[in-house]
């Protein structure tokens, strides 16, 4: 018989008692939070293991604070994003985003959705993950942590509110004004 | 709600190198996870100061509301030429900066509770201000105006309470103004005595005053009067020739006795088309002869 499945929020509440179930949340969780650390622009290896296990051992010690009826993936998104910001402002430098090649097409689409524009002619089209990432590393740092939420993380409105604590409306006006932004910087290569 | 990996009742042990290092950390470390009261009391804190915030912002809104209600509008030509002169010499700054700056204050700490960056800022800012003005129209309403804006402006060094300021219009013989307290009557209506605000006792010359003027001095209390200042060899230093009843809004009501009884046989000393030309030099008369009609 299969063993049952439970959920992040569960097991968040088991661990309260027995660290040992933490782990299991962390398995859970190692992979994608190593993609969204490299996409947010920590590249080495070692940075992106330090930057997870403190935020690791912040959701351990907060863990309390954790409120079960919000997402857990949201709010341990929310404890790495904010470990990735301390780790750039130590570091006074704020990388560049990285794309993984084959990324990049469905990002293209999505971001461009745009109901002026033509998207037969779009498909036509076809940029390197190179000229993209040239495209958003152009933009502000809201913009990208945005953009990278929603189209590379594929997080929903409601979980980018809770990660980046801000209403929305806010998230829809910030995805909107970055779709602009970068449809504007991609302008003269779609040309 | 993540489901992806599936976990039988007894617990796994940690397969992946970070999960070993983190546990391994927790167990070194004795790290336990902090209580669960100190969140809740942190957030009701913050919940508990925008309270706060909005209490003294209410106030604030109060104040602005006792000195508006206040300001006699219907005087401005009188008092200051003309109402946006009034309004400049009335706004009261200190209290709209500290309903702004409250507001503010609470925006920020509902900001900073548990689920408050879900709330729109412009939303909640709003919000607040019209909790603020609700709050602060209903103390007012409640005779709480005149408290809160003397009680807490007397804790401020450079302030001056609104109805000082006012008083300070109207004490102004030289302009035709006058206020005070009504202390006596003269049976045959042609003067009466006024004490002002700051000890002096006035007999002012009443024989151009109508039946509505002398109703409103009857009554007793605090009154204003629009007159014509006489020289100072004179025995009444001031001829009235309006009197306006001195009322307060926001403020508990305080009865005075009246000071006679009025009946249908009462009459005004001097005939309407006998009056004397003193008062025509008023200003501005129409005005003032306007407003007495109504009230």
């Amino acid at each position: 018989m299969d063993a049952p499945i439970l959920t992040d929020e569960t097991i968040a509440h088991q661990a309260l008692r027995d660290p040992e179930q933490f782990a299991v949340l962390i398995e859970r969780y190692t992979g994608k939070l190593v993609r969204y650390l490299s996409r947010l622009g920590v590249s080495v290896r070692e940075d992106r293991e330090d930057i997870l296990q403190n935020a690791f051992m912040n959701a351990y010690r907060n863990l309390n604070s954790f409120d079960a009826t919000l997402s857990f993936s949201s709010w341990m998104y929310r404890i790495v994003h904010n470990e990735a910001m301390s780790f750039f402002r130590r570091r006074k430098a704020r990388p560049e985003v990285k794309i993984d090649e084959g990324e990049e097409r469905d990002f293209f689409f999505s971001t461009l959705e745009d109901e002026q524009a033509d998207t037969s002619a779009q498909a036509e089209r076809r940029l390197s993950a190179q000229e993209l990432q040239e495209a958003l590393n152009s933009l502000p740092d809201k913009y990208k942590e945005i953009l990278i939420l929603r189209f590379f993380e594929d997080r929903s409105y409601t979980d980018i509110s809770d990660i980046l604590h801000v209403p929305v409306g806010t998230v829809s006006t910030m995805i909107h004004r970055a779709k602009r932004a970068l449809r504007k910087k991609l302008g003269t290569r779609l040309a | 709600m993540n489901t992806d990996t599936p976990l039988s009742k007894k617990t796994n042990p940690p397969s992946t190198h970070l999960a070993r290092r983190v546990v391994e950390e927790i167990k070194q470390t004795h790290t336990v996870p902090r209580p669960r009261w100190t969140y809740l009391f942190i957030n009701r804190a913050w919940w508990a100061a925008a309270l706060l915030a909005l209490l003294v912002a209410a106030a604030a809104a109060a104040a602005v509301i006792f000195i508006f209600a206040n300001a006699g509008w219907q005087y401005a030509p009188a008092t200051h030429g003309s109402v946006f002169t009034l309004l400049a010499a009335i706004v009261p700054n200190i209290w709209l900066f500290a309903l702004i700056i409250f507001a503010l204050v609470g925006y920020w700490n509902i900001r900073h509770t548990a689920r408050g960056y879900r709330y729109s800022p412009s939303l909640v800012a709003v919000g607040i201000i019209l909790l603020a003005v609700l709050a602060g129209g209903t103390l007012f309403a409640a005779g709480w105006g005149q408290e809160v804006e003397e009680g807490l402006g007397r804790h401020l060094p450079f302030y001056r309470p609104f109805l000082d300021e006012e008083h300070s219009w109207w004490l102004n013989a030289h302009k035709g103004l006058l206020v005070g307290t009504v202390t006596s009557l003269a049976p045959d209506f042609s003067s009466f005595t006024l004490r002002t605000s700051s000890g002096r006792t006035l007999t002012i010359d009443a024989h151009d005053l109508r039946l509505a003027d002398i109703s409103v001095l009857a009554r007793g209390g605090t009154v204003r009067v629009v007159g014509v200042p006489y020289a100072a060899t004179s025995t009444a230093p001031f001829h009235a020739c309006f009197v306006f009843p001195w009322e307060i809004y926001g403020a508990p009501s305080s009865p005075s006795l009246p000071l006679a009884v009025l009946s249908s046989s009462t009459r005004e000393i001097i005939p309407s088309g006998a009056r004397s030309s003193l008062c025509k030099g008023v200003r501005p008369y129409r005005q003032l002869r306007a407003l007495q009609e109504t009230q």
